[in-house]
């Protein structure tokens, strides 16, 4: 017994049957799971990247030892454990464990100056312990805030709201002006450095954030919207180019501002070396066991023994008499074995890894939420005006037979507006009405006497004859003879210049009537 | 000109004076970033227009009906995002579309997205299932058209509303005691009784009609001999008179067996269909409210083909709880159909509150039949029986959804 419970649960959640196509498209966005956490990384890396270069570089007057790199490495470890712990807990990463990571990456970052170091180990050694202390922690006293970046990078777990989050940081875009004045007031000479690290982490920052922010959101309303952004070109190919765009704006204007070239340069591939470097780092991870198999496999093998290279044959005529003989190179043997696994690893890992890959995408782009549509330009009426005219000019103008010559004539009077045959006009019926509207009189007042029109022939009755064999020829699949053909081009010529005349004679009229 | 703006201009300058690419690097790329907001959600909405379009406005449990939405964006600007949420109805199923919690409460959202180029006009083809019987509305649609960076934009409700009905299935009915006619009288193929100023028609010849019955233009237009037909000077009527309350107590309480509630809406769809083949005049009263601000569903006898969507799209908008007692509907019906007419009462409660009205009516001249639907239904029935009332039992084997054949035991 129940008595129709009202849904539960906050706006977005899903609900119902339809469940079923958020789970199915669920399982194929493996790509985005990687893409956007990524992209997290990067934005909180290069904004954070940004403060240490205005603080270390600025008041501490030291040296910028961590680059963009390091933070957003930081970052996504953080992303990474945040991720990990929730799918292992299904609770959340511990907080102690975030912040023990934090306070081990902040420690790292301090101590990545040798400075720093080899301050801290001179205190720990004894002596002037304070003074070492001090001078330790003076140093590379930013480089903590690479635990900063772990505890940010921590915020973006799989339930966060990435488009809101990444959003909001975007709206608060003008705070990067913050550590751009102090590092510009407190640089001095480092200014230059100041400046091209800066640069490069801001550019990073805001092209990250834009991709960040559009993709997470297009994600979000992807499994319930019909939404997926990788079959979806138009949108990545919007986003692509406003940001390009957005860039190719901002940079040469920063360039006016003084900005060097270098700099510039170097904060356009800035992006792409994070994202190399995180790819880097990725297949390192990967490659290094792979590496190692293939060096314990490379001892196993029976090491090619000394082979004789061949030796120049001397000359007949020196004497000698006798050839020596030839020794190989011995690392010859071992190049072809390295190259021979190395091609054998690469077959064994296409066979293995095409069919699964395929698999997996088959999976993404399978039966998802994507609903059948039909997609179609309709442009507004006046762009369409230029093209129809220009189709009808393809037209024959000079016709051979009846038939055409009838074309010829609709042709003639399709920019007549009374003349022009209707849509709903039958060719008789519309011969009826040109009758009707006594255009075709013989004894039109003005008409050229010297003309064969009015005198011998009647043109309403040219009008009907030449509609005849268009019916005949059209509709009831006849071919007319030469001499029909003949006189229905006749026909043609005499009524077109009585038709052209009555047109020329009414676009006047018009012309007048509107002045 | 809002705050950021101002902000982002007075950083510009700043950058410039003070020679610091950054602070003009940062500020540019704000009034940019900030400019495509604004300008999306200035114009985003302009030659935006937004279509839904039923392929039908009824369906029959289990099916499916098409639904187009059109979108098209008339102008330059290309849309990176536009979202339409549809607010629907509890019960709406949109094939491969999730049904969103909405914040209308007790209502729910479905999502739709696109990405329109400059001109571009999109058919989406989606499909609405009738998972349940019931009247669903579509609408109002809420469209938002997001920047390239997906944030919103700018939004518009459009209100417009559209409803279907999802009319109950309906099988054949199988009586399982012919002779004793549970259901009521049957149309005789050839009436005792016959109208001969109502003709209705031609049939083949039959051994034994009389010659002047026989349609000699039409035996001579098709070559075989052929007789007329006449309609009954009074043809048989019935009135299928369901109980919607599935819970014994007060009807106020308005509490819902759904399950009980779905069978006896296909129960009296059945009946009704099976009815009008064998040419009986049918049909429909119920006390529940069907979407109109009559408090009783009331359908008159009538034959022809339309009187079954009508008895079927009235089952379709029924609500869920009862509008009125039964007794009330029962005491009413002696004033709205002749005396003679079958009334069929189906049930799935005990009948004993409203015997006295049914032995009234029996004594008035109405043919009462009391159909109680439920597997165990003989004690129920047991006090009806007694008081003379005929009784019938109904089943839906499995169940409702399942089930090939509504039986009928009396």
């Amino acid at each position: 017994m129940t008595s129709a419970p009202p849904p539960k649960g906050r706006p977005g959640d899903a609900h119902g049957p339809g469940r079923g196509a958020a789970e199915r498209a669920s399982s194929g966005h493996r790509l985005t799971d990687v893409v956007v956490p990524a992209l997290d990384a990067i934005v909180e890396g290069s904004w954070i990247a940004l403060v240490y270069v205005s603080l270390q570089l600025g008041p501490a007057h030291g040296a910028a030892v961590l680059g963009l790199l390091a933070f957003v490495v930081a970052a996504a470890v953080g992303v990474a454990w945040a991720r990990w712990a929730d799918g292992a807990t299904r609770r959340g990463s511990p907080a102690w464990a975030t912040w023990v990571l934090a306070l081990v990456a902040g420690a790292a970052g301090w101590l990545a100056d040798p400075a720093a170091r080899a301050a801290l180990a001179s205190a720990l050694a004894g002596g002037a312990a304070f003074a070492d202390l001090e001078a330790a922690i003076s140093a590379n006293i930013a480089g903590w805030l690479l635990g900063l970046a772990v505890l940010r990078g921590a915020t973006h777990g799989p339930g966060s709201l990435d488009d809101e989050r990444i959003g909001a940081m975007l709206d608060r875009i003008l705070l990067l002006a913050i550590p751009w004045a102090l590092g510009l007031a407190f640089a001095r000479d480092d200014r230059p450095a100041f400046v091209a690290a800066a640069l490069v982490a801001t550019l990073t920052f805001v092209g990250a954030a834009l991709l960040a922010v559009g993709l997470a959101r297009l994600e979000s309303l992807g499994t319930e919207a019909g939404v997926d952004w990788r079959r979806n070109r138009a949108w990545v190919v919007i986003v692509g180019g406003v940001i390009v765009a957005i860039l190719v704006v901002s940079v040469p204007a920063a360039l006016l501002t003084g900005a060097p070239p270098g700099t510039l340069l170097d904060a356009m591939w800035a992006p792409f070396a994070a994202v190399a470097g995180l790819l880097g780092l990725v297949t390192a991870a990967v490659a290094a066991p792979i590496l190692g198999g293939l060096e314990a496999v490379l001892r196993v093998l029976p090491t090619p023994g000394p082979t004789r290279s061949p030796v120049p044959i001397p000359p007949l005529d020196s004497g000698a008499g006798t050839v020596a003989a030839a020794q190989a190179d011995p690392r010859v043997g071992l190049t072809i074995a390295i190259l021979a696994l190395v091609a054998i690893s690469i077959a064994v890992v296409l066979l293995v890894a095409r069919p699964a890959a395929r698999r997996r995408r088959d999976r993404a782009t399978g039966p998802g939420p994507a609903a059948p549509e039909e997609r179609a330009i309709v442009l507004p009426r006046g762009l369409l005006h230029v093209p129809a005219l220009r189709l009808r000019a393809r037209r024959r103008s000079s016709p051979t037979t009846a038939a055409e010559a009838y074309l010829a004539l609709l042709d003639d009077v399709a920019d007549d507006a009374v003349l022009a045959r209707r849509p709903n006009e039958s060719p008789r019926a519309h011969a009826r009405r040109i009758r009707s509207l006594g255009v075709l009189a013989p004894d039109e007042p003005g008409s050229a006497r010297g003309a064969p029109t009015a005198v011998d022939h009647d043109p309403g009755a040219d009008l009907a004859l030449l509609v005849a064999d268009w019916e005949l020829a059209r509709y009831a699949g006849r071919t007319l003879s030469a001499a029909e053909d003949r006189r229905g081009v006749s026909r043609w010529r005499r009524l077109r210049a009585i038709v052209g005349r009555g047109s020329r004679g009414r676009r006047r009229t018009a012309g007048d009537g509107t002045r | 000109m809002s705050g950021p703006t101002v902000a982002a201009i007075a950083l510009v300058a700043a950058g410039f004076l003070l020679g610091a690419p950054g602070l003009g690097l940062v500020a540019i790329v704000a009034l940019l970033v900030h400019g495509l907001g604004r300008l999306t959600a200035r114009i985003g909405l302009r030659g935006v227009t937004y279509e839904r379009r039923l392929g039908r406005d009824r369906m029959v449990w289990g099916d499916e009906i098409p639904l187009d939405l059109v979108v098209h964006n008339d102008k330059l600007l290309p849309l990176p995002l536009l979202v339409a949420e549809e607010i629907v109805s509890q019960g709406v199923v949109v094939r491969d579309r999730d049904a969103l919690v909405s914040e209308r409460p007790g209502w729910l959202a479905v999502r739709n997205a696109w990405t329109l180029a400059w001109y571009e006009r999109v058919v989406r083809h989606l499909w609405l299932v009738g998972d349940r019987r019931g009247r669903f509305v579509l609408g109002p649609t809420r469209i938002t058209v997001a920047d390239v960076f997906g944030r919103d934009a700018a939004t518009i409700r459009l209100e417009r509303e559209q409803a279907y009905v999802v009319r109950p299935r309906t099988v054949p009915v199988l009586e399982r005691a012919p002779a004793r006619a549970p259901l009521g009288h049957r149309r005789a193929p050839a009436g005792i009784f016959e109208e001969p100023t109502l003709f209705a028609g031609v049939r083949p010849y039959r051994p034994g009609d009389p010659p002047r019955r026989i349609h000699w233009r039409a035996t001579a237009r098709v070559g075989v001999p052929t007789s007329k037909r006449f309609e009954s000077p009074r043809s048989r009527e019935a009135l299928i008179a369901l109980d919607v309350q599935t819970v014994a107590g007060p009807y106020w309480r308005r509490d819902v067996d759904e399950e009980r509630l779905e069978e006896l809406a296909v129960a009296a769809a059945s009946l009704a269909r099976s009815f009008l083949r064998d040419g009986v005049s049918t049909g429909l009263a119920a006390a529940a409210h069907t979407g109109r601000r009559e408090r009783i569903a009331w359908i008159s006898p009538r034959t022809g083909p339309a009187q079954l969507a009508l008895i079927a799209d009235a089952l379709g908008r029924m609500g869920p709880a009862p509008s009125a007692p039964f007794e009330h509907l029962l005491a009413s019906v002696p004033r709205r159909v002749p005396p003679g007419t079958a009334i069929v009462v189906l049930t799935s409660r005990d009948p004993g509150p409203w015997s006295a009205t049914l032995r009234r009516a029996s004594a008035a001249g109405y043919d009462i039949r009391l159909v109680i639907l439920g597997g165990g239904a003989g004690p129920v029935s047991r006090p009806a029986r007694r008081a003379g009332i005929a009784v019938a039992v109904a089943t839906l084997e499995p169940d409702w959804r399942t089930a090939d054949a509504l039986a009928v035991v009396g």
